[in-house]
């Protein structure tokens, strides 16, 4: 079997596997009659998956955009923290304990707080991402080797200066950990918030499907859900590339 | 003129522990001194202590009689037995960041003396060991210190790229007259490049031979 047919393949047989065709047919032909599933028949015919896909999309790069700004700000900020604040208990509990509950299940709390809405999407979004990077830019900033900051405080270099010209490009390689770690959360976050409180996107269109039975489009949904998630991952690794490009992982 | 007056040093928690027990040293402008002494006797952390990256427990460093304990200057200026390089800036980047003012000139003049012309581009990781021990070297000399501290510099390289770097730095210390102060464990390194040598011991230092760096 050629390779270029088998992802046709494995979605067909999805499709087909114990009759799911047939029923998605009836299902079809009911639903284009019945007026109650108006608004299911707006979508199919207004929303078309490159929209759901753009607004999945547009969500997870504004989420992400501001957690790496928020993130890396804040991790640089920590890393700047005296050491008798850095070894307090209690302020690293305050700031490690709020990684721990996954961004699904702050859904509840950001829909009371930005209602059912884009904002609340973003958040979500903001909240899967926000933990990684912020994390890979304290422990970056903070794996800078001493005979370098050593070397930039003999050239006289102090303060912000050496925040922004020397830990910051140091810790670049660990932040761009951070952000494909944090781009992967954002994205699987926002399938997530748009399944349960969505009015467009990709995890909106797979809800609406499966209540609807459309196997065969929750199918697409999925498929593109991943090749979306690895298109973002690779757009990374190439940003990467261009703004570290002394990196040993680019040089090689 | 360069004092390391009285240094005394112990890590915290082991006061009764002396690692450097009220050590005094001079080197005069324009000299270049071998410090050398058996593992673990303290001298890089003289040497930290010297560039003012370490605090010492008692004593004071005086650079031309101003004393500059615990304050990293442009005055001294440390080479590292590992890489101290800054991976994300080009070879050319490197010397210009060392500058107070940057000097498109001394920047040529600087990468002619260390022999990386043509390598203005290259980040170090696409350096042998030998350029970026040389691309260290140039960077040090562009921030023009009083006193330029080698910590077991050249320890990692084989003898031939050994050789060669004396070499230079023979050439370099001949036309800048830069102070130097090297550690070092190498006899050879000593025999061709120190004017004398201080050897640290469980007791004081203690001053050996004159010659070399001519």
């Amino acid at each position: 079997m050629p390779v270029k047919t088998l992802p046709v393949c494995i979605v067909h047989r999805t499709i087909l596997h114990k009759g799911v065709w047939k029923d998605y047919e009836e299902l079809r032909i009911l639903t284009t009659f019945n007026h109650d599933h108006l608004p299911m028949l707006e979508y199919l015919e207004y929303r078309t998956i490159a929209v759901n896909c753009l607004y999945s999309i547009e969500r997870v790069l504004a989420g992400v955009g501001l957690a790496v700004v928020v993130g890396i700000a804040a991790g640089l900020g920590r890393s700047m923290l005296p050491p008798m604040l850095k070894r307090n208990r209690l302020l690293k509990f305050l700031l490690e304990a709020p990684k721990f509950p996954p961004p699904i299940a702050w859904i509840p709390f950001v829909i009371i707080w930005f209602g059912i809405g884009e904002t609340s999407a973003y958040a979500i979004v903001f909240i899967g991402a926000f933990a990684p990077i912020f994390t890979s830019t304290y422990e970056g900033a903070e794996a800078v080797p001493l005979a370098l900051k050593n070397c930039a405080r003999s050239m006289e270099i102090r303060g912000a200066r050496l925040l922004w010209k020397i830990i910051l490009p140091a810790a670049m390689p660990q932040i761009f950990t951070g952000i494909r770690v944090g781009v992967g959360m954002g994205w699987m976050s926002v399938i997530a918030a748009e399944m349960i409180s969505g009015q467009s996107g990709l995890g909106y269109s797979i809800q609406l499907n499966r209540l609807n039975m459309q196997y065969d489009q929750m199918t697409v949904d999925m498929i593109l859900i991943g090749i979306i998630g690895f298109l973002l991952f690779e757009t990374i690794i190439l940003l990467q590339k261009k703004i570290i490009p002394w990196h040993e992982s680019t040089l090689s | 003129m360069i004092r390391f007056e009285e240094i005394s040093h112990h890590y915290p928690g082991q006061e009764h522990e002396l690692l450097l027990d009220t050590i005094s040293l001079t080197i005069e402008r324009g000299e270049c001194v071998g410090l050398t002494g058996p593992s673990g006797c303290g001298k890089s952390t003289l040497a930290h202590i010297g560039a003012g990256h370490i605090r010492p427990t008692g004593g004071r460093v005086l650079i031309e009689g101003r004393d500059l304990t615990a304050q990293p200057s442009r005055k001294v200026f440390l080479i590292h037995q590992e890489h101290d390089l800054f991976p994300w800036q080009r070879v050319e980047k490197q010397i210009q960041f060392a500058m107070t003012t940057p000097d498109a000139g001394r920047i040529k003049e600087l990468l002619r003396l260390v022999r990386l012309t043509g390598y203005e581009t290259f980040f170090p990781n696409q350096l042998s060991g030998g350029m970026k021990k040389r691309l260290a070297l140039a960077r040090a000399l562009a921030v023009n210190p009083d006193l330029l501290i080698l910590d077991e510099s050249f320890s990692s390289l084989d003898s031939q790229l050994k050789t060669e770097l004396h070499e230079d730095l023979r050439r370099i210390w001949r036309e800048t007259g830069t102070t130097i102060l090297m550690i070092t464990h190498d006899s050879r390194e000593l025999a061709n490049l120190a004017h004398r040598e201080i050897r640290l011991t469980a007791e004081r230092p203690t001053r050996i031979r004159k010659g070399a760096l001519v």
